[in-house]
C-alpha cells in the first residue's frame, strides 16, 4: 500500500516536473507571439492595448523587410561558400595529416567573434571592406569555414582512402574521386553543415556590428536596434522571425533522417554514426 | 627465380624487390615473372607479407629496393588490387557498381548493358541489379567486386585472399567462377592465399613466401612435392577421409 502510494507520488512528481519544463520552454515563445501581435503595451499595463498585428506588417516591409531578405541572402552565401571551402580544406588536411594544421582549423572557433572582428577590422579597413557586405561575408565565412572543415575532417576514414585509390585504379580522375568518394562520404553531413553555417551568419551580431560598422543591416542588427529603441512588439516579431530558420532546419533534418531510415532502411543523415555504433 | 610457365608474353617482372614497413624488413630480394593468362598463386602463412607484396605490386606501397614492371598496353588500368573486404560504392546500385569502370571509359550504353548483364548472370547476380549494395550478402558483395574488377580489364589482377571471409560453399562457387572467367578472359592474376586447397584449385603457377623471402616452383608437381607447402599433408588427409568412407 505504502509502495503503491509512493509510486503514484513519483508519477505525479515526474508529471509536474515535465510540465514545468514544458511551460518553461514554451512560455517565452507564447509571450513573444502575444507581444508581437499587440501594440500599445505601456508601463504598467500587463497586456498590450490592442492585438492588431502591426508589428508583423512592418516586419516584412521597409527597412525591416529589407534587412531580413539581405540577411537571408548573406546567410545563404556564407553557408554555401563555407561548406565548399570547409570541404576543400578538410580534404587538404586529411591528405597532409598534420596535427598543427588541424589546430589551425580550430583556432577561429576558440576566439570570440567580437574580439576577432576587432582584430580584423583594421585589415578590413585597409582593404576597404569595412562597412561592406563583402567584408562581413568574408569574416563570417572564416568562422563558417572553420566549423565546416572541422566537421568534415572527422568523416574521412581509411576505407575512404582505399576507395579513392580504387577509383583512380579503375581509370577515374579527380572529378570521379569527388563524385564517387568525397561527396558520398559527406552527403549526410552536407545539409547539417549548410544549415549550421547559415545559422551562424543569420544570428551573428558581433562580427556584423564591428566589421559592418552599422552600414550592414541584418535582421539580428535590426532586433538590437528595436530593443534599444523600445519597440517591444517589433522586437518580438523580429525575434520570432530569427528563430524560424533554426526551427525549419531542425524539422527538415529530423524529417530527412527519419524518412531515410523508414523508407529505405539505408543510411540516413546519421547513417555513418549508426554504422559506427553497429560496428561497436 | 621465375614463377612463370613461359607460355605467353611476360606481363609482370619483379626484380630484387625488398619491402620495409616502419623500418622493419618484411620482404627481401623477391624475383618473379608472370606470363600472360597465368594465375600465380602465392602461398604463405598469416603475417608473412602476402598482402604487403600485393600492395607493392599494385603501387600502393613504395619498395625499399627493386623494381616492379607491368608490361603491355590495354584499355583498362595496369593493375587492380582486389581486397578481402569488397570496396563497393554505397551510393550506386549493383548494376552501376559493376559498370563503374566502363562508365569511366565512356563505353556505349548498349555495350555496357551487354557486358555487365553477361557477367552478372554468370555470377548469379542478375536478379539483384536494382538493389543497393548494402542489401547484398558478403558473398554477393565479393562477386560484385570481382565482376567490377573483370570489367575494368586490368593488365594484371591482384587478389588478396578475396574469398577468405566467405562460407565454404560460397567459396567453392567463387573459386569455380574465378577459374571459368580467368580462362574465358585470359586474365593474368596474382592470387595470395594461405589455403593450400584454394592454391591448387586456382593456380597455374605457384610461389611461396617464407621467412621474408620468395620461393617459386617450376610446375605444379614441384609445388606439391615440396614438404614445406603442406600440400602433401592436405592430400593425405583427404585420402584418409576417402579411405575411411
Amino acid at each position: 500500500m505504502r509502495s503503491g502510494s509512493r509510486s503514484a507520488g513519483g508519477v505525479i512528481g515526474r508529471c509536474v516536473l515535465l510540465l514545468s519544463v514544458g511551460v518553461l520552454c514554451v512560455l517565452p515563445y507564447v509571450v513573444l507571439v502575444w507581444l508581437s501581435c499587440g501594440s500599445g503595451w505601456e508601463w504598467p499595463r500587463l497586456v498590450p492595448l490592442r492585438l492588431d498585428g502591426v508589428a508583423w506588417q512592418r516586419a516584412f516591409s521597409g527597412s525591416n523587410g529589407r534587412a531580413a531578405w539581405q540577411g537571408a541572402g548573406l546567410s545563404l552565401a556564407v553557408a554555401v561558400c563555407s561548406t565548399m571551402w570547409g570541404l576543400l580544406i578538410s580534404r587538404c588536411w586529411s591528405e597532409s595529416g598534420s596535427g598543427r594544421f588541424r589546430g589551425l582549423l580550430y583556432l577561429p572557433l576558440l576566439t570570440s567573434p567580437a574580439i576577432a572582428a576587432g582584430c580584423l577590422f583594421d585589415l578590413m579597413a585597409r582593404i576597404q571592406l569595412a562597412g561592406s557586405w563583402l567584408g562581413v561575408f568574408l569574416v563570417q565565412s572564416v568562422y563558417g569555414t572553420s566549423f565546416a572543415a572541422v566537421l568534415f575532417a572527422g568523416v574521412r576514414e581509411p576505407a575512404s582512402w582505399r576507395r579513392e585509390q580504387l577509383v583512380r585504379a579503375l581509370g577515374g580522375g579527380d572529378v570521379a574521386v569527388w563524385r564517387h568518394v568525397v561527396l558520398p562520404d559527406v552527403r549526410g553531413l552536407l545539409p547539417l553543415c549548410l544549415f549550421q553555417t547559415a545559422l551562424l551568419s543569420w544570428l551573428d551580431y558581433g562580427l556584423t556590428t564591428v566589421v559592418g560598422g552599422g552600414r550592414v543591416q541584418t535582421l539580428t542588427m535590426r532586433l538590437f536596434s528595436q530593443i534599444r529603441e523600445g519597440g517591444v512588439s517589433q522586437a518580438a516579431a523580429s525575434s520570432l522571425l530569427l528563430t524560424v530558420p533554426a526551427l525549419v532546419a531542425l524539422l527538415l533534418l529530423r524529417w530527412r533522417d527519419e524518412g531515410a531510415v523508414m523508407t529505405t532502411g539505408g543510411p540516413g543523415l546519421t547513417g555513418g554514426l549508426r554504422r559506427e555504433l553497429e560496428r561497436m | 627465380m621465375s614463377g612463370v610457365s613461359g607460355a605467353g608474353a611476360c606481363v609482370l617482372r619483379v626484380r630484387g624487390l625488398s619491402i620495409q614497413l616502419g623500418g622493419r624488413p618484411i620482404l627481401r630480394d623477391v624475383n618473379l615473372t608472370l606470363a600472360e593468362a597465368e594465375t600465380l598463386v602465392v602461398l604463405g602463412s598469416s603475417g608473412c607479407g602476402k598482402s604487403t607484396l600485393l600492395k607493392c605490386l599494385a603501387g600502393l606501397l613504395r619498395p625499399a629496393a627493386g623494381t616492379v614492371a607491368v608490361s603491355g598496353s590495354v584499355a583498362g588500368p595496369i593493375s587492380l588490387y582486389l581486397d578481402q573486404e569488397p570496396l563497393l560504392f554505397e551510393h550506386l546500385n549493383v548494376f552501376e557498381n559493376a559498370a563503374f569502370a566502363l562508365r569511366l571509359r565512356r563505353t556505349a550504353e548498349a555495350e555496357v548493358r551487354r557486358e555487365v548483364g553477361q557477367l552478372l548472370e554468370l555470377t548469379g547476380l542478375e536478379s539483384e541489379v536494382r538493389k543497393s549494395v548494402w542489401q547484398l550478402s558478403g558473398g554477393q558483395k565479393q562477386r560484385l567486386a570481382f565482376v567490377r574488377a573483370l570489367l575494368a580489364r586490368p593488365r594484371l589482377l591482384l587478389m588478396d585472399e578475396p574469398f577468405a571471409s566467405l562460407d565454404a560453399q560460397t567459396r567453392l562457387n567463387m573459386q569455380a567462377i574465378f577459374r571459368s572467367l580467368a580462362e574465358q578472359h585470359q586474365m593474368t592474376t596474382v592470387f595470395v592465399t594461405h589455403d593450400v586447397r584454394e592454391a591448387l584449385t586456382l593456380g597455374t603457377v605457384f610461389g611461396r613466401l617464407v621467412g621474408g623471402g620468395y620461393r617459386d616452383y617450376g610446375c605444379r608437381a614441384e609445388f606439391i612435392a615440396d614438404p614445406e607447402t603442406g600440400v602433401r599433408e592436405e592430400l593425405d588427409f583427404w585420402d584418409g577421409i576417402r579411405g575411411a568412407d
